[in-house]
């Protein structure tokens, strides 16, 4: 049980923090006022209105992101694995940079949706490369690598040989959080909901698939109809994520590696957990984007990096 | 539970690798299946456990043609434990041994009574009681592949089969793991296994399976198939059975021909040897 406590302790704690701090720093009980008496002037208005969209997609963002990380290390039997990584956040990149590059004109709420189908479109591209007569968790690795880095290359391109104007609609690309609100929250929610519970109840599944093949296959686990709908939600997990926040790296990677520390490899824990996890490591680091420079906000994803990757090297030194 | 193939052709791009005209696994004993390296033998136990699918013919389970049942209809009855066993998982033998009833689990869940005893007596028969709380990291390849049987055990299968459940065990885990396996026919259990070491098999399979080339060669009781002349026919290597000194039993020894050496020999040789 205490493996759930702390995790869900620095959970509530960051909720606390992320709605406090900011260009006006509230205490604790204005940050309670703001939530909950409609009167409390300034403070309602900082919390309800700027603050809290933010800080719930900071954590939806990161429990989505995890989720995903959890489930492509599984079903690839890779701990390299993550969305990132496999090509499916770079897929919601490259949809979202080519359209805007095409239209730049493009509403805010379109360039969501755009980018979910990318992400989309990537794990397909992932799937379909890996493909001869089935998967293998070897070949569906190598194709997301594959695919991960020519759709990065198409981004990168499209990127350089666009106007500023373009290139400022993109920033969020290096991932991002700033001038996020409610009809963002709006616009992710419902993939968000649906993946992490199609991450939930994947989990049995999971747990038989990690195994490995034959073990599956003697398991009476429909092998290849499992990995796909696994893919399918790890891509419906990244696209979520990918349409509000940009390219956000390391989280999914990192996430779910601390969560197998406390769980071990079963997923009916682990993705929880990792989703948990994955929302406070997001939350902090974007409560930390915001304030380190304020007014200057560091992407996003230079944070969860900068966070991830030392971390990461500590679990490998610890751990083989 | 009746375990058999008809007209059975499997192949990988239009070359058959595997033909069986007709086979029936002898119920309740245990099988060997033996041949050279490339002969078939894991392609053929990968059609029989419903991993490879057939391209003529079919595999038939207590009379129901096994590819068309459901998956987790099958691995009720049959269980198929492959080569590889896969140390790295970070499970407890424990945990390891719980995922074999997901067969028996529908989204809901099991009966959690029936769960319980049939991973015991899993547990009891792979002699993995005092492993149970191991992390599988931890485990020896001997006991990792009784943990890994076990898994198919809590599945309680009719039929098992294995490929190469020896490999990589050193003599006694060897020895160990085939009285284990032998003991399942005492529980009902039929037992098909891809086995490389001929003595082995004539001392724990009661009946043999030799393929070679993708047909089967020879198929019955091992006393009546696995002789000297098959051996040399199939491996290309002599063999000869010796009394065992220590029973009435006969041990099969395979040999190359050339450097045979008798006892005549040997004694020879010795005396060659000796300063005296």
């Amino acid at each position: 049980m205490l493996g759930w406590t702390a995790p869900l302790l620095l959970l509530v704690v960051g909720v606390v923090v992320g709605l406090s701090l900011g260009a006006v720093s509230l205490s604790f009980r204005e940050v309670i006022d703001g939530l909950f008496t409609r009167d409390a002037g300034a403070a309602h208005t900082i919390v309800w209105d700027l603050r809290l969209p933010r800080v719930l997609i900071a954590l939806l963002v990161g429990a989505c992101l995890a989720a995903s990380g959890a489930l492509l290390q599984g079903v690839t039997r890779n701990p390299l694995a993550d969305p990132h990584i496999l090509g499916l956040t770079a897929g919601g990149g490259l949809a979202a940079a080519f359209s805007l590059r095409v239209w730049p004109d493009l509403p805010q709420h379109l360039v969501a949706p755009i980018a979910f189908g990318g992400a989309v479109a990537g794990a397909a591209m992932v799937y379909g490369m890996s493909w001869r007569g089935g998967v293998s968790p070897l070949r569906l690795a190598l194709a997301g690598v594959a695919v991960a880095s020519f759709l990065t290359a198409g981004t990168t391109m499209v990127l350089v040989t666009s106007t500023l104007r373009t290139q400022a609609a993109l920033s969020w690309l290096a991932g991002g959080l700033f001038g996020r609100g409610w009809n963002d929250l709006e616009v992710m929610a419902p993939y968000a909901g649906i993946g992490l519970a199609g991450a939930l109840l994947m989990s049995g599944r999971m747990n038989i698939l990690s195994l490995g093949d034959d073990a599956a296959q003697s398991l009476g686990l429909a092998l290849e109809r499992s990995r796909l709908a696994v893919i399918g939600v790890a891509a419906l997990l990244a696209g979520a994520a990918v349409s509000v926040a940009g390219l956000v790296a390391f989280v999914g990677l990192v996430t779910p590696h601390v969560a197998r520390a406390v769980t071990g490899d079963d997923h009916r824990k682990l993705i929880p957990l990792s989703a948990i996890l994955g929302a406070s490591l997001v939350l902090y680091s974007d409560t930390l984007a915001r304030t380190l420079e304020a007014p200057v906000e560091i992407p996003l994803g230079v944070i969860t990096a900068a966070v991830g990757a030392p971390f990461l090297m500590y679990l490998i030194r610890s751990k083989t | 539970m009746k375990l058999e193939a008809r007209e059975l052709k499997v192949g990988y791009g239009g070359k058959f690798a595997v033909e069986a005209r007709e086979l029936v696994i002898a119920e309740r004993s245990v099988t060997g299946l033996i041949g050279p390296n490339g002969a078939g033998k894991s392609t053929l136990l990968r059609v029989l456990s419903r991993a490879l699918k057939p391209e003529h013919g079919v595999v038939l389970l207590d009379g129901q043609v096994l590819h068309r049942l459901p998956g987790k209809q099958v691995a009720r009855k049959l269980a198929f434990v492959g080569h590889n066993v896969d140390g790295l998982l970070d499970l407890s033998v424990l945990e390891l041994v719980q995922r074999g009833r997901f067969p028996h689990q529908s989204f809901l869940g099991g009966d959690p009574e029936e769960d319980k005893r049939s991973v015991g007596w899993a547990v009891e028969v792979m002699r993995l009681a005092e492993l149970l709380q191991r992390p599988l990291r931890s485990l020896s390849h001997g006991e990792l592949r009784r943990a890994w049987t076990a898994v198919a055990l809590a599945q309680r299968p009719d039929v098992l089969l294995l490929d190469e459940p020896t490999a990589f065990l050193d003599i006694s885990h060897q020895l160990e793991l085939l009285v284990l396996l032998s003991k399942l026919t005492e529980h009902g259990v039929t037992v098909l296994m891809s086995m490389h070491d001929l003595t082995l098999t004539a001392q724990y399979c009661q009946e043999v399976i030799v393929v070679k080339d993708g047909h089967i060669a020879a198929h019955g009781s091992t006393q009546a198939v696995l002789t000297p002349e098959l051996v040399k026919d199939v491996f290309g290597v002599a063999a000869e059975y010796r009394e065992d000194p220590g029973s009435d039993r006969r041990i099969l020894v395979p040999f190359i021909a050339q450097e045979a050496r008798g006892p005549a020999d040997l004694e020879e040789t010795e005396a060659e040897l000796s300063p005296h």
